[in-house]
């Protein structure tokens, strides 16, 4: 595999959310604005990567018995570091994710990526392999966001640190009221299996046409 | 036995090597945290009590005050204009049986015993009871009030609106009770 193959893998034919649906539980959760879904998708990229590299470079000190609790360690106090630095310098947005950014320890893609990838492959590939698993996550619940945000509430709010808040309101007067079981929990079940629906059936129509092409 | 004694080394490796990185970070950001906390109480402080000059309160308010043993009332802060006359108090109350949980508000409470305004410090509401902190009809419908017993709660997030409205009643309970002149 090469390198290139290795990091769009995990946008396109392994994406984290679309292909494999891991890690469910913060992309139907946090998903009711944009922010907190590229928020929550920064703070999940750094933490997959981190937590790779780490694991690459540990691997060869860790008996197998104890790998996995000591992968969980490592995941757990990068995302406390994340968890920390975000309280004091981005509260706004730690606010917004609440509960959900401890819950990045248990977020089985950084574990399945630690104990599949980076503990067989060197730094440099698992830093790759995490590049593109934390960004092909980020822009799947980013597109998730996008719709529930936007339909939902009829807002899409990019920024809010202190009196900053850059929120387009994109619904004039109240002219009509958005669907706004979008930004509730069935709202994001409904939207996940919509979207997935369309990504499978552009996925099987170019499948189709490479197969009437080779025959 | 040695292979039980090499297992246990190496975790015990790992875990003080994550504990002492835990430290620093800790050391670092503590700081920064304890700021974000006391610039929310300030900005509020000079919102709710416009009289009350800009400065930083020291977090160890709750020594004077009687009966903290009600252990959802976590810190008391005064404030006092320029002429040292008490315009009112900030509560620092944690409201239970919330959606989310951990849910910390700060409750303004004037001399009168009146909400003059709440804002929350820690909120970890997902979903629809996310966005009860920008339901400005259900803020209004609190501030004013010295009881807010009979408030109505918001539709959809009847969870986060309603440990909202127990935090600021347990603030207003903790004023008659302790506070009232």
């Amino acid at each position: 595999m090469t390198k290139k193959q290795n990091f769009l893998k995990g946008i396109f034919s392994e994406n984290p959310v679309f292909v494999l649906i891991l890690g469910m539980c913060p992309v139907l959760g946090v998903t009711s604005t944009l922010f907190g879904a590229l928020g929550m998708g920064v703070a999940f990229t750094l933490v997959l990567v981190l937590s790779n590299i780490i694991v690459s470079m540990i691997k060869n000190f860790i008996p197998n018995e104890v790998r996995i609790p000591s992968f969980i360690v490592v995941i757990a106090t990068l995302v406390t570091i994340v968890q920390l630095t975000m309280q004091a310098y981005l509260p706004d947005l730690y606010n917004q994710l609440g509960i959900f950014i401890p819950l990045i320890v248990v977020n089985c893609v950084i574990l399945g990526r630690a104990e599949a990838f980076a503990s067989k492959n060197n730094i440099l590939d698992s830093t790759i392999d995490g590049l593109g698993m934390g960004i092909g996550y980020t822009i799947a619940i980013a597109m998730l966001a996008f719709i529930r945000e936007l339909f939902g509430a009829g807002t899409l709010t990019l920024f809010m640190y202190g009196d900053v808040n850059i929120k387009f309101n994109l619904i004039p007067n109240n002219a009509f009221e958005p669907i706004s079981i979008l930004i509730l929990a069935p709202g994001a079940f409904i939207t996940l299996g919509l979207l997935l629906g369309v990504i499978n059936a552009i996925k099987f129509n170019i499948e189709n046409k490479k197969s009437v092409g080779r025959s | 036995m040695n292979k039980y004694i090499h297992l246990t080394l190496v975790l015990l490796i790992v875990s003080g090597l994550s504990g002492l990185i835990l430290g620093f970070t800790n050391e670092f950001t503590k700081d920064a945290i304890r700021q974000v906390k006391l610039d929310n109480i300030n900005k509020n402080m000079n919102k709710w009590f416009p009289s009350v000059p800009l400065e930083n309160k020291e977090e160890n308010a709750t020594a004077d005050y009687p009966d903290l043993s009600d252990k959802n009332v976590v810190n008391i802060y005064e404030a006092k204009d320029i002429s040292d006359t008490l315009e009112g108090y900030i509560l620092e109350v944690k409201a239970p049986d919330s959606y989310g949980g951990g849910m910390v508000l700060l409750v303004g409470i004037d001399t009168e015993g009146k909400v003059v305004g709440f804002t929350y410090l820690s909120f970890n509401e997902s979903g629809p009871g996310a966005n009860v902190r920008e339901n400005n009809s259900f803020v209004n419908r609190i501030v004013g009030k010295d009881s807010v017993n009979d408030v109505d709660t918001v539709t959809g997030a009847t969870y986060t609106s309603t440990a909202t409205l127990n935090g600021v009643q347990i603030a207003l309970d903790y004023f008659d009770k302790n506070l009232k002149e």
